[in-house]
């Protein structure tokens, strides 16, 4: 088959030893910067474009998309051991694999996180790889009418976030919607609760309020328990980081929807793998005969968002590559990259420059084996993190945050307001209003309202289109379906438990 | 107690240290010198961008020519503040540059409550790149030439840019307002989204950068019907000029400058205009700038501010008429 | 540790404020151009949310009253890490990033009692240097070591 050829040939280019070292150098520089919260993949790819200016374009886009992808497979690392996420999206992996860790599970939690990772993208390189123009026309198909939709669906997630009163989740989720919309309103330009401050003109920076909300508010918490977290007893030999046989079972078929949900959400330009993450949590809460033990440690709660987070970002190059439209702002840097060497990205890449092409396909998967046998010896030394005194590990963390967030976009006020979230997100907390929601609401908010508005306008003000539109309309009624199924369910569990406690 | 002295310490030691930071900053430079140190270069976007991406390019022969490094930092936010402050806060010595481009004209109006004024707080070195934007159709919508789909679309007429504020944008707006017709512009996050939403056919028209479509337009994703500038583009010589198809005062160009800040030495600022002169004009930086799709040239400081005020002029009066807010 | 004292209306400040921020929002909302449901303006979905938002907090008061904080807000490590991080933000540019960072070590570290100096001072230099070294000189952060 044409493909495999093609791929041969790309794996030829990509197992030079500079592009294997530059992959290398990618996979590690990706993995510890998504391991440090605060600063992710994106300023790091901004900060070393200009070193792959002297370089062939091939290994420096390697190394490049090494870092980006490579960053979703340490990111979990600090959710799970510290409670603090290295990235926006890894802010889900906090929620069971904390549990896990405080329960003497960190090793397997890393493990486990590490495979799915692997999983994920794997599965996303291979649909890349044999399918990558049929779903790149697929995805540029949807429209706003479509992105609305899937936003929506994406919404009713929400609900699988809070822990306790629903009431409160709600508010959350609502001041996280309008917090989103800070800003510049894309429609019609107009400046929306800005305050005349020209930081906020772009909106709030998802990373300080990330950062702060799950990072700053968790040391605050400790510290204002004055439980600070035991040094792990654990035991790290290989037997007690394998998971046992049900553990498996749970693990590949969360793994497997978690990939799908992904590479899906990943593939649509302009989602991005906070989304996708977030879906997946929820698809598998959902889903779950046992929804209770999500929060607290559950297998299926880090096997999914770990999959989908890895299989999203890998997916994101399927339109990135194939037509030229990249499908996140990380892409986007990185085409830029290919600019200065007189490569204009677009769909005659694939042909004009098949060998480049089919040279950073798999560059992936190498990269992503690369991670693998990288990642899981070195879990042993992440457990042994949290022995580190707290006194020690607190302020060490702030100070990352801090850096992490201002390198963004060398801007300070991103850090005051990583402080203002961390104290919100801290007292809020402390009256049982929970954070995950929040950072659903602001990440969809934006989105929804100007998919809506654009889908009006490009209707004629038909509020038919949401309907008529195939794709749409799948969607509204997956969000009906699931709506009727959480109900149908919540009253049978009432029936049957008249007397429970409902949160 | 302790911990008291301690933290007054920390405070004093930091403010001291900050003083002292003013200090050495104050040192005069002998311009005999210039330059006796690398030179920072400001740039209010992210990496990649075609901003970015030109200035590094012209960056290398650039420093060569002058003997020094030229060092990007990136300072992307809303209206170039970030970039814009930044430059203010630091030495009229020469050392440090910044770049100026269209948009800034347009953030001059759409931010006007700001604590400078870039007209009087920095003055030009040269230009360094000039662009054109493209109007765009789909190659399948049948479309011959601009003034047929006017003809055929009129009010009907739906165009996507990128948000509102953008050259492209108010570019579109001015369009609109010189052609006559009322089309709906829909505004969209990203080039790449506009392309998208050209691909989907739900829009008829596209206004953006030529560089940034290059892609499409090489591989007949999207076809040119019109480009923006004064003549036409040599990449494209079978495209006419929006003025040649029929709309009146009718000219769009967005350029990149190097500035500096006002009371920076006029030998420096001599010596740095001869220099970018010569780079931008060598056979190599008009070949590698022509392949990216913008034009590589350089002006005098003059002409450079009084483009500059044309621009702040133009654009003020389309961002009124389009009744676009301002912070 | 001081604690702030545990006041029965305590738990009403969250609905309270969200009832606040709601208003403030629709307000603030009514001035940008509302539009009509399927023309919306800018001031549309604001003005939507902001009242939902009213609403919960609404709710929340008649419902969930009987909800106290789960524990107590300790005074020493909140002012600790406000400090510290305030000092970080606004110094780093203009003091540097050794002083900034070592500044907001020493602060924070204030938060837990029995503050260990020797350690401090160390974990201090360290992060410093050791953060300049990655973030500034090897990724490029634009600032500068001192002033």
């Amino acid at each position: 088959m044409e493909t495999l050829s093609y791929l041969a040939i790309g794996f030829e280019q990509a197992l030079t030893p500079q592009a294997l070292l530059f992959c290398l150098l990618g996979v590690s520089l990706g993995t510890f910067i998504g391991v440090l919260p605060g600063i992710g993949s994106l300023t790091t790819i901004a900060l070393c474009l200009p070193l792959t200016f002297h370089l062939e374009p091939l290994p420096g886009l390697i190394m490049l998309a090494g870092i980006f992808y490579g960053a979703q497979y340490g990111s979990s690392t600090a959710s799970i051991l510290l409670n603090v996420p290295g990235s926006a999206p890894a802010a889900i992996t906090c929620l069971d694999g904390y549990p896990m860790s405080q329960q003497g599970r960190a090793g397997i939690a890393l493990f486990i996180t590490t495979i799915a990772s692997f999983i994920g993208g794997s599965f996303a390189i291979l649909l890349l790889v044999f399918f990558a123009p049929i779903l790149a026309d697929f995805a540029i198909s949807f429209s706003a009418a479509d992105y609305f939709s899937i936003m929506i669906l994406a919404l009713t997630a929400a609900s699988t976030l809070s822990v306790g009163s629903p009431l409160k989740g709600l508010t959350m989720v609502v001041l996280g919607l309008l917090l989103g919309l800070v800003g510049t309103d894309i429609n019609s330009g107009q400046f929306r609760f800005t305050f005349g401050i020209p930081a906020l003109a772009d909106g709030i920076n998802l990373v300080a309020l990330a950062m702060g909300l799950f990072g700053v508010a968790e040391i605050l918490n400790n510290l204002s328990n004055g439980n600070v977290p035991l040094a792990s007893r654990e035991d790290i030999s290989l037997k007690n980081m394998l998971p046992s046989k049900q553990d498996w079972k749970a693990f590949r078929n969360a793994c497997l929807r978690g990939s799908v949900i992904g590479s899906f959400i990943g593939m649509l330009p302009g989602t991005g793998p906070t989304i996708a993450t977030f879906m997946a949590y929820a698809g598998e809460k959902k889903l779950s005969d046992t929804p209770e033990k999500f929060g607290k440690g559950a297998i299926e709660g880090i096997s999914a968002p770990e999959a989908a987070n890895n299989a999203s970002v890998q997916a994101a190059f399927i339109p990135t590559l194939t037509l030229g439209v990249p499908g996140d702002a990380i892409m986007a840097v990185m085409l830029g990259g290919l600019l200065v060497h007189g490569i204009t990205p677009g769909p005659q890449l694939v042909t004009t420059d098949a060998a480049l092409f089919w040279g950073v396909v798999a560059s992936f998967w190498i990269g992503n084996a690369l991670l693998l046998v990288l990642n899981l010896p070195m879990i042993g030394l992440w457990v042994k993190l949290l022995s580190i005194p707290y006194r020690i590990l607190f302020p060490s963390v702030l100070f990352l945050i801090c850096i992490g967030v201002y390198s963004v976009n060398n801007s300070s006020v991103d850090v005051l307001l990583t402080l203002g979230f961390g104290l919100l997100g801290f007292f809020l907390n402390r009256f049982g209003y929970p954070s995950a929601p929040l950072l659903l609401g602001f990440v969809l908010g934006p989105l929804i309202e100007e998919n809506f508005r654009r889908a009006l306008v490009l209707s004629g003000s038909n509020l038919a289109t949401f309907i008529t539109r195939p794709i749409s309309l799948v969607f509204l009624l997956m969000t009906l379906a699931l709506l009727s199924f959480t109900f149908w369910r919540g009253s049978i569990r009432h029936l049957n438990n008249p007397s429970g406690v409902n949160p | 107690m302790k911990q008291a002295v301690i933290l007054i310490g920390t405070l004093t030691i930091s403010l001291l240290l900050t003083a002292c930071g003013e200090q050495s900053q104050t040192a005069v430079e002998s311009t005999a010198d210039y330059p006796s140190k690398p030179i920072r270069v400001i740039i209010p976007f992210g990496p990649g961008g075609l901003a970015d991406v030109t200035l590094r390019l012209a960056g290398e022969p650039l420093g060569e020519g002058l003997g020094q490094r030229l060092v990007i930092e990136n300072r992307p936010g809303a209206g170039g503040v970030a970039a814009t402050t930044n430059i203010l806060n630091s030495e009229a010595d020469g050392y440090t540059l910044i770049v100026l481009t269209n948009g800034t004209t347009i953030a001059e109006t759409l931010f006007d409550k700001l604590p400078y004024q870039i007209t009087e707080d920095l003055v030009p070195v040269s230009s360094v790149t000039w662009f054109d934007l493209v109007l765009l159709v789909h190659p399948d919508a049948g479309v011959e030439s601009l003034e047929a789909l006017l003809a055929e679309k009129g009010n009907d007429l739906k165009i996507a840019t990128i948000n509102p504020g953008s050259t492209q944008n108010l570019t579109a707006e001015l369009f609109n307002t010189r052609s006559g017709i009322d089309a709906t512009i829909i505004p969209y996050r990203t080039t790449p989204d506009v392309l998208g939403a050209l691909l989907r056919q739900e829009v008829d028209l596209v206004i953006d950068a030529y560089t940034a479509l290059k892609g499409a337009i090489d591989s007949g994703q999207a076809r040119p019907v019109a480009v923006t500038g004064e003549s036409r583009n040599p990449a494209m010589p079978d495209v006419p000029t929006v003025t040649e198809a029929g709309i009146e005062d009718f000219v769009v160009t967005g350029w990149n400058a190097l500035y500096a800040k006002a009371g920076t030495p006029p030998e420096i600022l001599r010596q740095l205009n001869d220099s970018v002169a010569r780079v931008v004009n060598t056979q190599d930086i008009q070949n590698r700038f022509r392949e990216l799709g913008v034009e590589a040239r350089a002006t005098s400081a003059e002409q450079m501010q009084e483009r500059l005020l044309d621009d702040i002029e133009k654009w003020r009066q389309v961002i009124e008429t389009a009744g676009i807010d301002t912070l | 540790m001081k604690q702030i004292l545990k006041h029965s209306l305590v738990p009403l400040l969250p609905p309270l404020a969200f009832i606040l921020v709601g208003l403030a929002t629709a307000f603030t909302a009514v001035t940008y151009e509302i539009g009509t449901f399927t023309r919306m303006g800018p001031g549309f979905v604001p003005m939507v949310l902001g009242s939902i938002l009213i609403l919960l907090g609404g709710l929340t008061l008649c419902r969930d009253r009987q909800s106290e904080p789960q524990t107590g807000i300790a005074l020493r490590p909140f002012i600790a890490v406000t400090t510290g991080i305030l000092f970080w933000a606004l110094l780093v540019e203009f003091a540097g990033f050794l002083p900034g960072s070592a500044g907001l070590v020493l602060l924070t570290s204030l938060a837990l009692p029995h503050t260990r100096w020797h350690s401090v001072l160390i974990l201090a230099t360290v992060l410093s240097v050791a953060g300049y070294l990655l973030f500034v000189l090897q990724l490029g952060v634009p600032l500068n070591a001192v002033g």
